[in-house]
């Protein structure tokens, strides 16, 4: 069984479970959280049992996660009495990390410890990464003047291309060089699916949480999901 | 050069400030009260760049090469607090603090602690795998929203805790007989329970490579607010086993924490139990308390790079 961990509004997300259906893909939403039947156990996580789709059912039933969010917000919990809902959704969010670290399982991305589709790296944080990796950056500026607000914005856009990382493979219209490179950068995030964007041959951005409507690239990370589980 | 980035008042940070002065070390305070008077120029590339401005100095950035940070919320700050809702002021005060968290995440200096590695402390059974993986044993753990399977943990542990999976609201608190008519709550929000441990805490504070040890005695579930419970609490300065001094520093490098305060029970057979690693410790409690010199170690950690 497949799990998609998205919010239930995620279109691109409810997609690829009705794409995956075959594969016994199921939704996992934040409503998931506040129901009966979880039981986590972190020294012996494949014995436990989750709740997706509304359904309670064994851990040792996943074959492989996709994860399309980075956090679940307080908002969205509409269940929840208006003034438990922020310690609700800390919770949630730190039990999600732990549960989705500890499962064997394919897990694309792994949480990292702020986030819950792998790294979430300020903008700072993804210049000097890239630029560790061998990429070629321009300078991101931040001025905190009284009176002056710059956003950490990295430079102006000139003519963007995007590379999608899928493990080892990349997909985009860009040399082999490049995608070489973005390879790289993802393994260097800890990202097994990473968006990178260029402006000609410069970094602009990345993210962890790429829009997945290419054939090739759904095709890639399904494989990813299901290689080595099998 | 060594920044020190806090306010006036903060234990912790006051106590490593004099510590620098007693040793003769220079260093540059950022008090946050003054924010409307901060200014800061960020460049990050290839190398991180930048300068820091006040009335009182300016910092080349590069300069700069140990930072403890102890910040509190830029809107809590006295002047942004009087000022008006839309005042610039707000917004100056969040893009400074914002901009100060991006560089001490990427600048190659000494960091106490940069703000991303202290994240893992946000979910006590995440950063628990660490610590088991460190050489400490761990309280057998339940996170859960089913009510059956926590009753079947208590059977099976008799006594057992409850606690906070995140770092909100987190006292430990016993399950008692009178909590049964609640547990049906538990369905609303995953729950962490946990076997309960007997013994005495022993609290440890690493600094690099060394570790500063005391034991707490109360009958407190959690001996941080024995107060509220009219419980004593007794701290006593002690020598850790090696053994244990090299788990609790091999939990600061795992975590990145090069300053932490690890929370440890050690049973009366002698086990030696880890609850977690607290990546911004208010050591200024157990220092004055105790007599450890843990101000003045930082001070040095800090004079070292």
């Amino acid at each position: 069984m497949l799990l998609v961990v998205a919010s239930r509004q995620d279109q691109n997300a409810n997609e690829l479970v009705a794409r995956w259906a075959p594969r016994r893909a199921t939704l996992l939403a934040c409503e998931d959280l506040c129901h009966h039947g979880w039981q986590f156990d972190p020294g012996n996580p494949e014995r436990g049992w989750l709740v997706a789709g509304g359904s309670v059912m064994a851990v040792s039933g996943i074959t492989g996660v996709l994860t399309r969010r980075r956090h679940i917000f307080d908002v969205e919990l509409t269940e929840i009495a208006i003034e438990d809902r922020p310690y609700v959704a800390a919770e949630i969010n730190a039990f999600l990390v732990a549960w989705l670290s500890s499962l064997r399982c394919p897990v694309i991305n792994r949480p990292s410890g702020i986030s819950l589709c792998g790294p979430s790296l300020r903008a700072e944080q993804w210049v000097c990464l890239a630029a560790s990796v061998g990429i070629r950056v321009k300078p991101a500026r931040r001025k905190a003047y009284m009176g002056t607000i710059s956003s950490p914005a990295l430079s102006e856009v000139q003519e963007l291309s995007e590379v999608i990382v899928v493990g080892e493979h990349w997909f985009g219209l860009v040399d082999d060089y490049l995608g070489a490179l973005a390879v790289r950068l993802a393994r260097a995030a800890g990202a097994e699916l990473l968006s990178i964007t260029f402006d000609q041959e410069t970094f602009a951005g990345a993210s962890s949480l790429p829009v997945l409507n290419s054939e090739p690239v759904i095709g890639a990370v399904l494989e990813r999901l299901e290689a080595r589980y099998s | 050069m060594i920044l020190l980035w806090g306010i006036v008042g903060d234990e912790p940070l006051d106590m490593v400030r004099l510590a620098l002065e007693r040793q003769g070390r220079q260093y540059t305070f950022l008090d946050q009260q003054r924010v409307e008077n901060t200014s800061l120029d960020l460049e990050i590339g290839a190398t991180v760049g930048g300068h820091l401005v006040t009335p009182e100095f300016a910092v080349n950035l590069r300069e700069v090469c140990a930072i403890y940070l102890r910040p509190y919320d830029s809107r809590r700050m006295r002047a942004v607090e009087r000022a008006a809702p839309n005042n610039p002021l707000l917004r100056h005060a969040l893009n400074l603090e914002d901009s100060l968290l991006s560089w001490v995440e990427v600048t190659p200096s000494l960091v106490l602690n940069r703000p991303s590695a202290m994240a893992s402390n946000n979910s006590k059974p995440y950063q628990s795998k660490f610590i088991q993986a460190s050489g400490f044993c761990v309280p057998d753990t339940l996170v859960t929203t089913d009510v059956e399977a926590t009753i079947a943990f208590w059977e099976q542990h008799r006594d057992i805790i409850y606690k906070s999976v995140s770092g909100v609201r987190s006292i430990v608190s016993r399950l008692k007989d009178s909590h049964r008519a609640r547990l049906p709550d538990i369905a609303n929000c995953p729950t962490q329970f946990q076997e309960y441990i007997p013994g005495n805490d022993w609290r440890v504070h690493v600094v690099g490579e060394d570790a500063f040890a005391c034991e707490v005695i109360s009958d407190a579930d959690d001996y941080r607010y024995a107060g509220r419970s009219g419980n004593a609490v007794e701290i006593y300065s002690r020598n850790l086993p090696p053994d244990v001094g090299d788990c609790c520093i091999r939990i600061a490098k795992m975590l990145r924490l090069p300053l932490c305060g690890i929370d440890l029970r050690r049973t009366p057979a002698g086990a030696w139990y880890c609850f977690e690693a607290n990546p911004s410790p208010a050591f200024s409690f157990y220092e004055m308390s105790t007599g450890l010199p843990i101000a003045d170690a930082v001070a040095r950690f800090l004079a070292q790079q």
